[in-house]
């Protein structure tokens, strides 16, 4: 134990135990609406689009996560609005958005003279290079989620629940379903510094699928995905720490472990019950 | 004495993209009616509930709405677009059916919270109110839904096959129910199963392209013929017989 608080005492692991704990909380509660709204695949989408955004940032010279966000809520807004009004259906739109974003992220990144940026970090993350400045739009971030789910929980839960029948019920669905895309957006490329593009699905899935194995309501699922994305988050940052491995791949498999556990857990309560 | 009139849809033609899935049809709906809609399989049943809903827009002419949809039509949706997995409880299934739009970040009010436990109550399912709606078999999940449609005290309530997925038992059940809500709402009923209907409702809508309005809740295979709706007509009679006719 005393090695796990001994870590902790520099200031980049500090900084990557606050970043930790805000995209804990962004992620629990945003995955909780992919996860019941089952658009997993929505997510992948936005994700990998954002890279598009990191390439032009890096090629013009500014900060690629500003790029990989507007990227990211324009594919948001763009998959649901294009999906709507022409003939393509809604999962061949992910994946024209998915390969075109990689697509020119690649080809930006190529282009950009001299220092070749570190791409490893985008697509894998480094949780442990977050600026102070990236832990405070994390905390910002984390603020407006959990505000706006707070306040406006039921619309959402109506709207991820039966999107029809809101409707009926004079939600405003399609303003409300922008909103959240963006929010989703946003999380999104916030957790790329910590987890990189490719690995961001995992805290929007692996934490709300554990807790579902405990309870089938969807506030219980929001907090209990905050507390098992942020054990998993801080539980994989110190097996990197200690072990010298990718910071984002250890988060994933102490997440998975976690899974396992609760799976575990849960086959031996029922055994025992009956 | 006027009956009080819900719907008025006139010369409304509707559709998606570039096809017509309804061309011309209209239809009163009053007070205390009690309307059997029929027809083939992408007749446009659903789409004639959807315009009633305002879910979809008609593409020409006009429907004119004396109720509020949000607190004046309950609506219970098809059976197969319910995801069972979701996780939520039966209570909040049933409240979301009271949001109005009206109240500041669409809190439910203690008097819909009220209305909802009753509700629960008196369709036999207030033990289950907690369970998530996975745990429910087909005919409590149906009930919860009635439940949801109902909540709002609406003047008019619209069901898209309620007797999917349910059992022999519940369906019935299901029918004396709704008989008894009759007294006091105008009731819409998609059926595939206009056997079964008949001796429920009071009237017969035929929708296959256009609707053709049947003003009794009796109809033989001539005059569905006449309606050009191609539906083979099971009876449900004392002796057990189907009369199927060539489709066109």
């Amino acid at each position: 134990m005393d090695t796990f608080f001994e870590a902790f005492q520099y200031t980049f692991m500090q900084n990557a135990l606050l970043a930790a704990i805000f995209t804990g909380i962004s992620c629990g509660i945003i995955g909780t609406y992919i996860v019941s709204k089952r658009i997993v695949f929505i997510s992948g989408g936005i994700t990998h689009t954002s890279f598009g955004g990191i390439g032009i940032g890096y090629y013009m010279g500014f900060n690629p996560l500003l790029g990989a966000a507007i990227f990211a809520v324009l594919s948001a807004i763009g998959i649901e609005y294009f999906s709507r009004k022409s003939e393509i259906r809604h999962d061949s739109m992910i994946g024209i958005f998915w390969s075109f974003g990689m697509a020119l992220g690649i080809i930006f990144i190529f282009l950009t003279p001299g220092y070749a940026p570190n791409l490893m970090s985008y697509l894998f993350g480094s949780i442990l290079t977050v600026s102070l400045t990236d832990t405070w739009l994390m905390l910002g971030l984390s603020l407006l989620i959990g505000t706006f789910f707070s306040l406006m929980y039921r619309p959402i839960l109506y709207i991820a629940y039966d999107e029809t029948y809101a409707r009926t019920r004079n939600i405003p669905v399609s303003i409300m379903k922008y909103v959240i895309m963006a929010l989703v957006a946003l999380a999104i490329v916030l957790s790329i510094r910590v987890i990189g593009i490719i690995l961001v699905i995992s805290l929007m899935t692996i934490p709300q699928t554990t807790a579902n194995i405990f309870t089938k309501k969807f506030k219980n699922i929001m907090f209990y995905s905050v507390i098992i994305a942020l054990i998993g988050t801080m539980a994989g940052l110190f097996v990197s720490y200690k072990m010298d491995i990718p910071s984002g791949a250890s988060i994933i498999f102490s997440l998975v472990i976690l899974f396992i556990l609760a799976k575990i857990g849960k086959f031996v309560q029922r055994r025992s019950l009956s | 004495m006027e009956e009080t009139k819900l719907i008025d849809i006139e010369h409304v033609y509707a559709g998606y993209d570039n096809t017509m899935v309804l061309k011309d049809v209209n239809l009163e709906i009053y007070d205390k009616d009690f309307i059997g809609v029929i027809g083939p399989n992408g007749g446009g049943k659903t789409t004639l509930l959807k315009l009633m809903l305002g879910l979809l827009k008609p593409s020409r002419g006009k429907i004119h709405r004396y109720t509020s949809i949000s607190s004046g039509i309950g609506y219970l949706p098809q059976y197969s677009e319910i995801d069972r997995k979701f996780p939520i409880t039966v209570r909040n299934v049933v409240l979301s059916g009271a949001i109005t739009g009206k109240k500041f970040l669409f809190k439910h009010s203690r008097k819909q919270k009220q209305r909802a436990d009753e509700l629960m109550q008196q369709m036999g399912i207030a033990y289950l109110k907690n369970k998530p709606i996975g745990e429910l078999s087909g005919g409590q999940l149906q009930r919860a839904f009635l439940c949801r449609a109902l909540v709002s005290d609406p003047s008019l309530l619209i069901l898209d096959e309620p007797n999917t997925f349910v059992d022999n038992a519940f369906e019935g059940e299901l029918y004396e129910i709704l008989r008894e809500l009759n007294r006091y709402m105008a009731i819409v009923m998609v059926s595939h199963d206009v056997g079964i209907i008949s001796p429920y409702v009071k009237t017969i809508a035929c929708v296959n392209e256009t609707l053709h309005y049947h003003p009794s809740n009796k109809i033989t295979q001539q005059q569905l013929a006449t309606y050009n709706c191609p539906i083979q007509l099971l009876a449900h009679g004392d002796v057990p017989h189907t009369v199927i006719k060539k489709h066109r």
